[in-house]
């Protein structure tokens, strides 16, 4: 039999592999706090920008107010950084991009979005079509202003409403913004969330029209201040495309910020993929005099055929269609930023991270408090300096939606919850916590830990049944196992799993005894217990004879 | 006339009684399930497979509670012991898991790496080399301590080294098809079919491995009181290959019907399975006797004086009297020696259906100066305990042998405190000064009295004509071969009376 069985067993094919339904929340620590914990090894990334977009935009500048790249921050662990781990179902072969996850900071009826770091993009622009010579320039231009500005402040383009998009590209001063306190001017500084790229991004135009006239003529690009100023927008252009391999930087210099797994027992982690050139198609005709624009991204069309001259979403709809202001679309705020994956050999792209730093969670906690004057807990948070620290330890306060691959097309993103098997039902639920009543959606507290009987204040965070899972950090080499329990809490785990016990098991001894206390004793007495001898020397309590004179009965 | 039927125990008396007898099991649970959370995730401990950790569990169990799984010798006969011998071969045990993890894990990258997934040298190589290092090293080891346990008896018969051959062979295939088998996925009813059966060949390797075949030659010769041939115990040796198998295949089953996913995050579902298996076929030793001490003891500060020179009034409590304290004494120089056996609900010598090859002995008998002491099993439960004494008094008469006139002497059992589960009723007061006493506190023996119990603390107050002694019962460590507990002194009657 065990011959047979044998025979079977070397022809039959090896299987192998749990089956993962959804999308599930395998590891949230604090990335500067882990890397911390070993402070070997350390990746020596910094930012090195493409020469052809320094040429084409001028030097980098940083983000306001930082003074570093925030990819930088990230890898230096000079900035707490939340980072999310997330595991993606089984034969779910899509990246994730922003489009798909929705993450913000939730309480009531106040929520308030965060944008965590993307991948950065190399686009290769083609622009086509019938359309007048001036509005392929216009779109040019667009395209031009934009990428620059990834270049110059490291982070991901999403456009938004018309006043920000001024305020971004230097056409408004900072200022009061109602009642949330200062504006420190979006996309290059810290109050709007803006997703951070993990990389230098690059663009160029495959096709550029001839020079022009005067095209000799030296251009300011910001290069007198090391802040922003408006010559580092409107002195932007788009370069000729060159070509580029992907991957290190001449020095052996990663050209992304590398991202190590921490070793799976029985596979090996998969190195980070390059980043690839993608093609950027834009098409623009002219029919009966209105210009239509139409997008692809590899083929892939990321924006249907439509006017070039749109209403401007944040307009009001007022009086008819032609009156309404109109803008030139926003070709890029189309173009999808993937967000970064990790995994074995085996899977490459099982895990996404998720990265936000500490401003986004400070600056929206703020923003939430101003509009919930009176809520307590905001108000704690906004005296921690460390938000990710507060908020791992508020983990009810983080919301996180992925788009579930049975939801692909839905309009809502299904929710994360790896112990609630599936939630798929997003109607608003009664709860009066926090500030106001509202609308409210399962938090991270369900996997992050439970909060009955406020274990999670003794350190049970994160809960046993994810305290093995691989974390990922942004360092060469491979995360040490120090900074895996540091990330899962294990020692903290431990402990308190080790202490609940023994000190449950005393207390049940204890109140099994506690009677004892008020309980009268039984005595015995006696006329004369025999001990020392009156005349014995020494110390002996030794047996004695008879009771002493004068001391019978 | 039927006897009175024993109470019904409840659940948390069984469960106190499970958790006493193995607290050294329960204690272990607790610490790999703490343990667990500080194992890194790609530590070898930590393999999704659950095999290494499986082992790892079932090592520290043999290693504190192995033990073979057949009958035995014959049960008149004795044993060779060595502690050296003992230790090492229970050290050679210890690693039988670690030998089958070894053999398992090279069976399963075998496999994988012929059916063309990239298993390399490596992962098949540095197991089976482990495993034939180790297990040279294991066999060597029982080799060598081969007289441990050995009786005088070594009848004609099965073959020793044919059985163990065959046990082997069938060990070692087993393994290897289970690890071989573990490639084949883990979906549905087969996932964790090869980890569970390889858990039962390794219970019953360690089982098997401190056994001998001589004893199953001693007693198919011996055969049974009744004349019939005697059939070896197969039920043990099933259960403990099918017992934990099933168990975990089941239990882990279920866990991912419920959870959706099986993997380390579990692993203390298969500490307290393999713990909880290794409670059932290896059980605790039951000692057979507790060397227990009567310490004597001395009222603190007695000697008070009489603060008046007339008699007062019944209404009022008497002042200067000399009174002991269970909480309030000092112990003296004198201690007196006591062995207690221990009673089982079964006797397990008697249980053995096997013929005797001589007469029995005479057991061992108790001859306490108050009468037939042991420690009785709990009422309720029936299990063994080692923390009560019960004396059965013979008819009173002990009392009034003391010292000659009941009227005149007083026996009086003091416990400070009633013990948790105890009824805490208090006893009839005499006077009205006298406090409320629990009546289990205080048991008076006279010539009506048929027992008594004594518990860790316990006050012996022997007084004659108002001059007493007072004796400290403590409990102390059991014993589980008779011929150590022989070693003991009896008690005599003259360490109970005043000289």
């Amino acid at each position: 039999m065990h011959l047979a069985a044998m025979i079977f067993l070397l022809t039959s094919p090896v299987r192998a592999g749990t089956a993962r339904d959804d999308w599930a929340l395998v590891a949230a620590y604090d990335l500067a706090a882990v890397m911390a914990a070993d402070p070997q090894p350390r990746t020596d990334f910094t930012w090195q920008p493409r020469a052809e977009m320094e040429e084409a935009c001028g030097p980098v500048k940083m983000p306001q107010g930082m003074g570093i790249m925030e990819a930088e921050a990230f890898s230096s662990g000079l900035s707490p950084t939340l980072a999310l781990l997330l595991e993606r179902p089984e034969g779910h072969e899509a990246l994730l991009s922003l489009d798909n996850v929705q993450i913000a900071l939730m309480r009531g009826a106040i929520r308030e979005p965060l944008q965590p770091a993307v991948l950065p993009r190399d686009l290769e622009v083609v622009i086509t079509g019938s359309a007048e010579d001036r509005y392929k320039q216009l779109i040019r231009t667009q395209i031009a202003m934009e990428t620059c500005m990834e270049h110059k402040v490291g982070r991901a383009w999403r456009s938004s409403d018309a006043r920000l998009v001024r305020q971004a590209f230097l056409l408004e001063p900072p200022g009061a913004v109602g009642d949330r306190g200062p504006s420190r001017m979006f996309f290059g500084g810290q109050w709007r969330p803006v997703p951070a790229l993990l990389g230098p991004p690059a663009a160029c135009e495959l096709n550029p029209p001839p020079a022009e006239d005067g095209a000799g003529i030296t251009i300011s690009r910001g290069e007198g201040s090391a802040l922003l100023v408006p010559t580092d927008v409107w002195g932007a252009s788009l370069g000729a495309c060159r070509p580029h391999r992907p991957g290190a930087l001449s020095g052996g210099t990663p050209e992304r910020l590398p991202l190590a797994l921490s070793a799976m027992a029985g596979d090996e982690a998969a190195p980070n993929p390059r980043g690839a050139r993608e093609r950027l198609a834009i098409r623009i005709d002219q029919a009966e005099g209105e210009p239509r624009i139409e997008v692809k991204l590899d083929d892939q069309v990321v924006l249907a055929e439509k006017d070039l001259f749109s209403r401007l979403s944040d307009s009001e709809p007022e009086g008819p269609e032609d009156d309404a202001p109109k803008g030139l679309t926003d070709v890029l705020a189309f173009v999808p930023y993937t967000l970064p994956t990790v995994g074995p050999r085996s899977e490459p792209d099982r895990y996404t991270l998720l990265l936000v730093p500490n401003w986004q969670l400070r600056d929206r906690l703020k923003a939430m408090s101003l509009a919930a004057p009176n809520n307590e807990e905001l108000a704690e948070a906004m005296r921690a300096e460390n938000a990710v620290t507060w908020l791992l330890e508020h983990p009810d306060f983080l919301v996180l939606q992925v788009r579930s691959p049975e939801a692909a097309h839905a309009s809502e993103p299904a929710v994360i919850d790896a112990l609630v098997d599936k939630i798929t039902d997003l109607l608003p639920k009664d709860e009066a916590k926090g500030a106001g009543a509202g609308p409210s959606l399962p938090t991270l507290s369900t996997v992050l830990g439970q909060g009955g009987w406020g274990i999670r204040d003794w350190g049970f965070i994160v809960g046993q049944d994810r305290a093995h899972t691989p974390i990922v950090l942004p360092i060469q080499g491979s995360p040490s196992r120090t900074q895996s329990l540091t990330a899962h809490r294990a020692w903290s785990h431990g402990s308190f799993l080790l202490f609940a016990l023994m000190g449950g098991s005393l207390t049940v001894l204890g109140l099994r005894r506690v009677r004892d206390l008020w309980t009268a004793t039984p005595e015995e007495r006696a006329t004369y217990w025999p001990g020392r001898r009156a005349d014995a020397a020494g110390p002996g309590m030794g047996s004695s004879s008879g009771p002493p004179p004068g001391d019978e009965g | 006339m039927s006897a009175a039927k024993p109470p019904k125990a409840s659940l948390i008396a069984r469960v106190q009684v499970v958790v006493a007898e193995n607290w050294d099991m329960v204690l272990v649970g607790i610490a790999l399930s703490c343990a667990q959370t500080v194992v890194p995730g790609d530590h070898a401990l930590a393999d999704p497979m659950l095999m290494p950790w499986l082992m790892l569990c079932l090592s520290i169990s043999t290693l504190l509670r192995g033990r073979a799984v057949g009958d035995g010798p014959h049960p008149m006969l004795t044993e060779r012991r060595g502690f050296m011998t003992g230790a090492l071969r229970r050290l050679a045990v210890t690693a039988i898991p670690g030998v089958i993890l070894a053999l398992f894990l090279a069976a399963r990258s075998f496999r994988s790496s012929l059916v063309g997934m990239d298993a390399g040298f490596g992962a098949v190589g540095l197991p089976a080399a482990l495993a034939v290092l180790v297990g040279g090293a294991v066999v060597g080891l029982l080799v060598a301590t081969r007289n441990h346990g050995r009786t005088a008896w070594d009848p004609p018969g099965i073959s020793t080294a044919l059985f163990t051959a065959a046990l082997t062979v069938f060990g070692l295939s087993g393994t290897l098809l289970m690890g071989a088998a573990s490639t084949l996925g883990d979906d549905g009813l087969f996932a964790f079919l090869p980890q569970s059966i390889t858990l039962g060949i390794a219970f019953l390797t360690v089982g098997l491995a401190l056994g001998r075949v001589q004893h199953l030659r001693q007693r198919l010769a011996a055969r049974r009181r009744d004349g019939g041939p005697y059939r070896p115990a197969m039920f043990r040796v099933a259960l403990a290959l099918a017992g934990p198998s099933l168990g975990l295949w089941v239990l882990l089953q279920i866990y991912a019907r419920l959870t959706g996913s099986v993997g380390f995050e579990q692993a203390w579902v298969l500490v307290f399975h393999v713990l909880s298996w290794s409670v059932v076929l290896w059980p605790a030793r039951r000692p057979v006797a507790v060397h227990c001490l009567l310490h004597e003891v001395v009222p603190i500060g007695g000697a008070d004086e009489p603060t008046s020179t007339t008699a007062a009034s019944f209404e009022e409590a008497p002042e200067g009297a000399l009174r002991i304290n269970p909480i309030d004494l000092r112990r003296t120089r004198n201690i007196h020696a006591w062995t207690v056996p221990v009673r089982a609900s079964r006797i397990e010598e008697l249980d053995d259906p096997i013929r005797p090859l001589w007469s029995r002995p005479a057991p061992f008998s108790q001859s306490h100066a108050l009468g037939d002491a042991a420690f009785e099993p709990e009422p309720s439960t029936l299990a063994v305990q080692t923390g009560r004494i019960t004396v059965h008094l013979r008819g009173g008469a002990d009392v009034a042998s003391l010292s000659g006139g009941a009227a005149v002497r007083r026996v009086v059992i003091l416990q400070a405190f009633p013990e948790p589960g105890q009824p805490r009723k208090a006893r009839p007061r005499t006077y009205r000064w006298e406090p409320a006493v629990p009546a289990v506190c205080v048991q008076n023996v006279d010539a009506a009295t048929q027992q008594v119990t004594l518990i860790n603390g316990s006050i012996l107050v022997l007084s004659t004509e108002g001059i007493a002694r007072a004796y400290e019962l403590e409990i102390g460590a059991p014993v589980y071969d008779w011929e150590e507990a022989m070693l003991q002194r009896p008690p005599q009657l003259e360490d109970y009376v005043a000289t």
